[in-house]
């Protein structure tokens, strides 16, 4: 009878080690700040911009005699708390406001991007018939990079503790809060492909579709292009294509650079031509979180490093 | 160390990965926001009934998931929701969406877009009395309301691609609620 105990033992022993291996490379291996950083600043940005854009329209879109009257506020979830007159809409959109500066310049932004995260909900149940995946997608985010230490860099917090001259260096970190980060971007992607499973997009016509939907177009619709057969099937397999490689091969090292690129490509196109709010700007942003903290870090020693002329 | 010397301390978040508890917090911490990311973009079935209670207090909390965009097929029509104020003196005004510009503005008209594609809907007729009554106080001419405002969908069907190119079709019109002025 052979003895099997001794072998598995050992190959049970090797795979925990290659899993322990992995999971610290994942999670814990640290890594400079600057993503993390670079990542806070454009999400800061893009809250104000969409606080600014949503103060134009407090009265219409939230107020006590809106287009969606409080009534019939989304009753979906827990109510952190409800926007119940025009006076509290206009508090939720000033705080997400002074937010909005607070995560872009790195004053304390885990708790702002906590609080960011309580308004934005509490906004958007306000008026659920006005929002779309980019609004929630901006919520996801919020709550997600909360989870990470995005001051820890071009922030006022370094400079406070360390001074100016820290401005331009980051710590190392770990990096198991932009796993998330990733996660949620992947998801997004591969559920986007997954779900489009008519015939338009099979075919290769969906993107024509699409087009000439007038209601969302921003530029109304491009005629030309509408009926090129040959690139209307690129766009519209490309678009699947782009989608599955950003769920799956983004996160070989090797092919991450131009699958960023080609993520950049998909969503400026998307954006030129169909009325997506923020979704846009948030997947770009995303997408940076797959940036190469090591290469960011030696791009930047090696600027501090040139002499600056007198 | 990429920061300012090997003697700064890390922050709460590098820190916490250096005890055990630490690990064992975050390894939780990872898994449970994984499934929270994960788990409401499973389809609909009975066994996702089962399990729905995993992530329902993140959904609950305003952590949702849905990326279906343009699917399973894109939407096939084009469509515009307008209203038709009538005043006491027989004139009528049409209101259409407020036009913000392409570039800037292109970030605020999204949200109305949104609200006129769902407005339509038979599904949504609960909010059609209060969205005529906001249209008739946009429209008002000083104190004056409208005496009525009629809600009408336009919509034009969008046919396929073919190798012979696309085939126009004509815009359909369907007046879907009235408002009328209640005084006293």
């Amino acid at each position: 009878m052979v003895d099997i105990a001794a072998p598995t033992a050992a190959l049970l022993e090797r795979t925990r080690s290659q899993f322990d291996a992995a999971a610290h490379a994942l999670l814990l291996r640290k890594r400079p700040a600057w993503p993390l950083a670079i990542i806070r600043i454009l999400f800061g940005l893009v809250v104000f911009g969409w606080t600014a854009t949503m103060a134009v329209d407090v009265a219409s879109l939230l107020g006590s005699d809106a287009l969606v009257p409080l009534e019939f506020a989304s009753q979906d979830g827990w109510n952190w708390f409800t926007l119940e007159s025009t006076g509290a809409a206009w508090v939720a959109i000033g705080v997400l406001l002074i937010a909005s500066v607070a995560i872009t310049l790195g004053w304390r932004p885990t708790a702002w991007l906590a609080v960011t995260f309580v308004l934005l909900v509490a906004v958007q149940r306000r008026n659920p018939m006005i929002l779309n995946s980019g609004d929630v997608l901006l919520r996801n985010f919020a709550l997600i990079l909360a989870f990470m230490p995005t001051g820890a860099a071009l922030s006022v917090d370094r400079w406070r503790r360390h001074g100016r001259s820290a401005l331009w260096t980051a710590p190392d970190v770990a990096p198991w809060g932009l796993r998330l980060i990733q996660l949620q971007l992947c998801v997004v992607y591969f559920f986007a492909f997954w779900s489009k499973g008519g015939d338009l997009w099979h075919n290769g016509t969906a993107v024509s579709t699409v087009f000439r939907i007038d209601d969302i177009t921003r530029f109304g619709s491009p005629g030309w292009l509408t009926t090129n057969v040959a690139l209307i099937g690129l766009f519209t397999w490309g678009t699947l294509a782009i989608e599955l490689a950003l769920t799956t091969l983004l996160w070989a090292r090797r092919l991450r650079p131009v699958l960023i690129g080609l993520g950049f490509l998909l969503h400026f196109f998307i954006d030129v031509f169909v009325l997506v709010g923020f979704f846009g700007p948030l997947m770009m942003i995303g997408l940076l979180s797959f940036a190469d903290a090591d290469w960011l870090e030696r791009r930047i020693a090696a600027r501090r490093a040139t002499p600056q002329p007198a | 160390m990429s920061g300012l010397d090997a003697t700064e301390r890390p922050d709460a978040h590098t820190a916490l990965v250096r005890t055990r508890v630490g690990k064992v917090v975050v390894a939780v911490l990872v898994i449970v926001m994984s499934v929270w990311i994960v788990g409401p973009n499973i389809p609909a079935s009975p066994v996702r009934d089962k399990v729905d209670v995993v992530w329902s207090p993140a959904v609950n909390a305003g952590f949702e998931q849905n990326w279906s965009v343009f699917s399973p097929n894109p939407r096939a029509q084009a469509l515009e929701v307008v209203a038709v104020a009538e005043f006491g003196d027989g004139t009528t005004t049409e209101w259409t969406l407020p036009e913000l510009g392409q570039t800037i503005g292109a970030y605020r008209s999204y949200r109305w877009r949104k609200w006129q594609e769902r407005i339509r809907l038979d599904s949504n007729a609960r909010y059609w009395d209060s969205s005529a009554a906001w249209i008739a106080r946009d429209v008002a001419r000083g104190d004056e309301l409208p005496v009525s405002v009629r809600l009408i969908r336009r919509w034009r069907d969008i046919k396929p691609l073919t190798a012979n190119g696309i085939v126009d079709t004509k815009v359909n019109e369907f007046e879907f609620h009235v408002w009328g002025r209640v005084d006293g």
